[in-house]
């Protein structure tokens, strides 16, 4: 069995806010979303920015605004869920909760601090450290069903999960998924990245530049309600895009380091390429994982130029980290929702931040400004540490 | 949801972890000292993914992998993670020290598998799962789907658990004894790898052993385990 696979609702925040206003209103539009981070005291290290929620743009649903307040990874993936339930009109009982999330660690360093003071912990937030408590607590929120999985596998968890989510429904086993990720800016992940030297001390991420220093960390999540076109066509949903392909692969390279010739990037997308039944020649966007980092953007031109051939410098690309910063395990959830608004829009979003182009990275990536075009097909790429891949193809309905 | 109705073959096993008499009809159960991997320092998670894959594969170049690493996906199921690493990292905040950049990519789950995948050549999709329930039978289910791709040959499925620190404890007892997250092992480092295939008539399906319940989610694979190893037999502990 093999069935169309269609995105029917969702709920996204990035630091600009909740929905697909404050994407339009700001990734659209090139600016970056960094700051200073006020989350936690960053004079230890040698970076200092980040792209945080902070209350400006749209509110998220439920979660308070006040000074010094941080929200949960708990209460935005409700708020996007409980968004892209509404969104979709369905309220997709016993569907399988798939989500991108390695836990919510600012409960763990409560603990942690509890612990080092003698004192009985008392946070009962530290429950969500545990990575599967999230999609647990969101199932029984929801009365969704089962499996409750969270996907762990860093910068491509979110995607595949919806890759999988698509998967399942694709093959008939469920006819409707809600699926997702969800990262906030932490000290402890920033810490670690900070040690590794990967994040900007410029305090911009400049994607494909030049002058590209590294990535910066950003708050997201989104959440993603896919169902069969047959369901949503029955019951009068309006499908918003469908999940045509996707791909996933290993470089088998390095620990850490992405192949030099993107040779994982190559193979995932055209495992996604090939799954939609889709010519290179349709694609009208990709929305590249583009980190801003020295290796990264280098070898993902590489491998862009084998994935389109000769239809390379045609397509227009961007990463749109250069506006809401890296959000880990939810970026490749926040970046099909900005792909999906790409298609919907008619309008590709920019790569924030590229104004001196790498002679390495010498294709079409819309540096900083944004353009109209209708496109049909677009192709979201992202990658992790250990040389992990994955890519999705959405098409326009 | 429904699942797929796909007999599956166990080709590889391996379970590590230091069981004792418990251990003798588990294939490769003994204890062991871990053989170090360069630039995992930290903690034992690491090297027991690679020690636990590396009995269930063989060497590099041996039969099961040789060809087929383009072909062969992973999928790495763990319910709480790489607690030593990660806590440590949190600790050493909380103490007002800097991090280690050895931290920074030991406690990334896919890193261990970025060093697998390049031992053996294997360069197919690579998932990385944890959930409070059913880790176990979501995992295969996973396997099982990517087996479902004519492009895939194999999927190597590795359980890992580290022995439950202060804070997994603390949540444990948080969430109480009749929350799934109870089923985690008891007081060991403990993984397992299984090498699933289809079934052909050639290569019959395994059928699910009995779990193996010292082992919380983990027993389920175990039991694949013990069944690919002993067919004739059923064994519990």
């Amino acid at each position: 069995m093999s069935r169309e696979v269609v995105i029917t609702g969702y709920g996204v925040l990035t630091a600009f806010g909740f929905g697909p206003e404050a994407l339009l209103d700001n990734v659209f539009t090139g600016r970056p979303g960094f700051a200073p981070v006020t989350r936690f005291d960053s004079t230890p290290y040698h970076a200092a920015h980040a792209a945080t929620y902070g209350g400006d743009g749209p509110e998220v649903p439920g979660v308070p605004v006040e000074p010094g307040y941080t929200p949960t990874q708990a209460e935005v993936l409700h708020a996007c869920a409980a968004e892209a339930l509404r969104m979709s009109g369905t309220d997709a009982a016993g569907a399988p909760v798939l989500l991108g999330t390695n836990g919510d660690h600012s409960a763990a360093r409560s603990f942690w601090t509890d612990h080092a003071r003698g004192r009985a912990p008392g946070d009962p937030r530290t429950v969500d450290s545990l990575p599967g408590r999230l999609p647990e607590s969101l199932g029984a929120a929801f009365g969704l069903g089962t499996p409750r999985l969270a996907f762990v596998n860093a910068c491509v968890a979110s995607t595949n999960a919806i890759g999988h989510g698509a998967e399942l429904v694709r093959r008939g086993l469920a006819d409707v998924v809600v699926c997702g990720g969800a990262y906030l800016v932490t000290e402890d992940v920033f810490a670690k990245f900070d040690s590794g030297k990967a994040l900007s001390r410029s305090g911009a991420v400049r994607p494909f530049a030049a002058d590209r220093d590294g990535l910066l960390h950003g708050d997201g999540a989104a959440v993603l309600v896919l169902e069969s076109a047959e369901r949503a066509r029955a019951r009068g949903a309006e499908p918003l895009a469908e999940v045509a392909g996707w791909g996933m692969s290993s470089d088998a390279h390095h620990v850490i380091k992405p192949h030099p010739k993107g040779e994982g990037l190559v193979r995932a997308a055209r495992a996604a390429l090939r799954g939609a039944g889709v010519d290179v020649e349709r694609l009208g966007y990709v929305n590249a994982h583009g980190t801003g980092t020295p290796l990264n953007d280098v070898a993902e031109t590489a491998g862009l130029r084998r994935i389109l051939g000769a239809h390379a410098p045609a397509v227009p690309i961007s990463s749109t980290k250069g506006s809401t910063g890296h959000m880990l395990e939810a970026t490749g959830a926040v970046e099909a929702v900005i792909t999906l608004l790409a298609l919907r829009e008619g309008l590709l979003p920019p790569t924030t931040g590229l104004r001196v182009p790498d002679p390495e990275c010498d294709l079409d990536y819309l540096p900083d400004v944004g353009r109209r075009a209708p496109i049909t097909h677009a192709l979201s790429l992202n990658a992790a540490f250990g040389g992990v891949n994955a890519a999705l193809v959405l098409k326009r309905v | 949801m429904t699942t797929l109705d796909l007999p599956r073959a166990v080709v590889g096993a391996a379970c590590l972890a230091p069981w004792g008499d418990r251990a003798r009809d588990v294939p490769g159960a003994a204890p062991v000292d871990l053989t170090s991997v360069p630039g995992f320092v930290t903690s034992r998670f690491n090297p027991l993914v690679a020690a636990v894959a590396e009995q269930c594969l063989g060497a590099p170049g041996g039969d099961l992998v040789r060809g087929l690493g383009e072909r062969t996906a992973i999928v790495l199921a763990t319910a709480c993670g790489d607690t030593t690493t990660s806590d440590l990292a949190t600790r050493k905040l909380v103490a007002g020290q800097v991090h280690s950049p050895l931290l920074f990519f030991q406690s990334v789950t896919t890193s261990i598998l970025g060093h697998l995948a390049k031992r053996y050549g294997i360069t197919g999709p690579v998932s990385c799962v944890s959930a409070c329930e059913d880790l176990a039978g979501s995992a295969l289910r996973l396997a099982d789907l990517l087996l479902f791709d004519d492009e895939l040959e194999q999927v190597l499925v590795i359980g890992v658990e580290l022995a439950p620190n202060d804070r997994v404890t603390w949540v444990r007892d948080r969430l109480g004894a009749e929350h799934p997250l109870g089923r985690l092992p008891l007081g060991e480092d403990a993984a397992v790898a299984l090498l699933l295939r289809r079934a052909t008539p050639g290569r019959p399906a395994v059928p699910p052993g009995p779990p193996h319940p010292a082992y919380g989610w983990l027993g389920q694979l175990v039991g694949l385990c013990t069944a690919a190893a002993h067919p004739d037999t059923s064994t519990t502990d």
